[in-house]
């Protein structure tokens, strides 16, 4: 579909909608600037302008994943950066790769803090187990009547601690993994 | 047919290449030309369609020069038009974007001195 300038420049300004008021005004005037002066060139200047800017969608887009991905790396915050890296996620192998990777990290961390709880509900059901019906070992909760006879439980009272412990540290590493991500992403960008 | 897939391919190959070899060479360009003088969103990309093997446009300049001005290379201040219209966004390189422009262009023509001495070397 083609655009008249004014059309194109409603539309991108609800397609930047996810910047900063005021980059979004910056940019909403450097565009209208670019088309007037390419306007006062003649129609055809600024049929190609148009052609040349692409759908508002696209446009914006360079700048709204730019954006999002910067600001993740700078707050830190770990939502911030696996949202940046899922919206990237449709157009980019490295991002879908990492959101998965990132996904599994998180996903591992929760499960051990999972355990720290239910250690401290549960202690004779849960732990790391070994035995002839666990091959070759098995980490977590044995539900129902509890281990099945014959299964040695390895942790004991460090069961908690050692949780907690490998949640933690899933939890930086995954953290560093997905500032990595997003570097790498905003470098290729 | 042969022949014909055969062509495909190159053409394919040397789009890819283009591509490739396009890639960082947009950036020196804008801020070789910032380095010359202060200049505003349509004239740098006026300025780069003129060597028409940038293939730039509207649609990636834009993004290539809030890519700058964000890394700190490049600084950027609105200018009401003599003539009564628009006002322009115009950019500058910054002494940061300077720096950055010296190396790139020490490594651009070393590259270059290299490549065509092989080239000609392996052709002469």
């Amino acid at each position: 579909m083609t655009y008249s300038k004014d059309e194109f420049l409603k539309r991108l300004r609800t397609c930047l909608g996810a910047l900063p008021e005021s980059e979004r005004q910056d940019l909403l005037e450097e565009t209208a600037s670019h088309l007037d002066d390419c306007a006062a060139q003649g129609e055809a200047r600024l049929t190609e302008a148009l052609a040349g800017f692409g759908t508002p969608e696209n446009y914006a887009r360079a700048f709204i994943e730019e954006a999002r991905l910067r600001n993740a790396l700078v707050s830190g915050s770990p939502g911030q950066l696996l949202l940046s890296v899922l919206a990237a996620a449709g157009r980019s192998v490295v991002a879908f790769a990492g959101f998965i990777l990132i996904s599994i990290g998180y996903l591992f961390a929760g499960t051990f803090f999972l355990l720290v709880v239910v250690e401290l509900v549960l202690p004779a059901q849960t732990g790391l187990f070994t035995g002839p019906d666990v091959q070759p070992f098995a980490l977590g909760i044995m539900a129902g009547d509890g281990p099945p006879p014959g299964t040695t439980e390895h942790l004991g009272p460090f069961m908690a601690p050692v949780m907690a412990v490998a949640g933690g540290v899933t939890t930086v590493l995954t953290l560093l993994l997905s500032r990595l991500v997003v570097a790498g992403l905003l470098k290729r960008h | 047919m042969h022949y014909k897939i055969r062509v495909m391919q190159d053409k394919d190959l040397l789009t890819a290449w283009k591509s490739q070899l396009r890639k960082g060479a947009a950036e020196l360009a804008v801020l070789s030309l910032l380095g010359h003088r202060e200049s505003y969103g349509l004239e740098i990309l006026n300025a780069l369609s003129r060597g028409s093997s940038f293939e730039v446009s509207e649609g990636s300049i834009y993004p290539l020069l809030k890519r700058l001005e964000t890394s700190g290379k490049i600084r950027s201040r609105w200018v009401e038009a003599e003539d009564g219209g628009a006002r322009r966004k115009y950019y500058s390189l910054s002494p940061e974007g300077e720096h950055l422009l010296g190396l790139m262009r020490a490594e651009w023509q070393r590259f270059r001195q290299d490549l065509s001495e092989m080239i000609d070397g392996v052709e002469s």
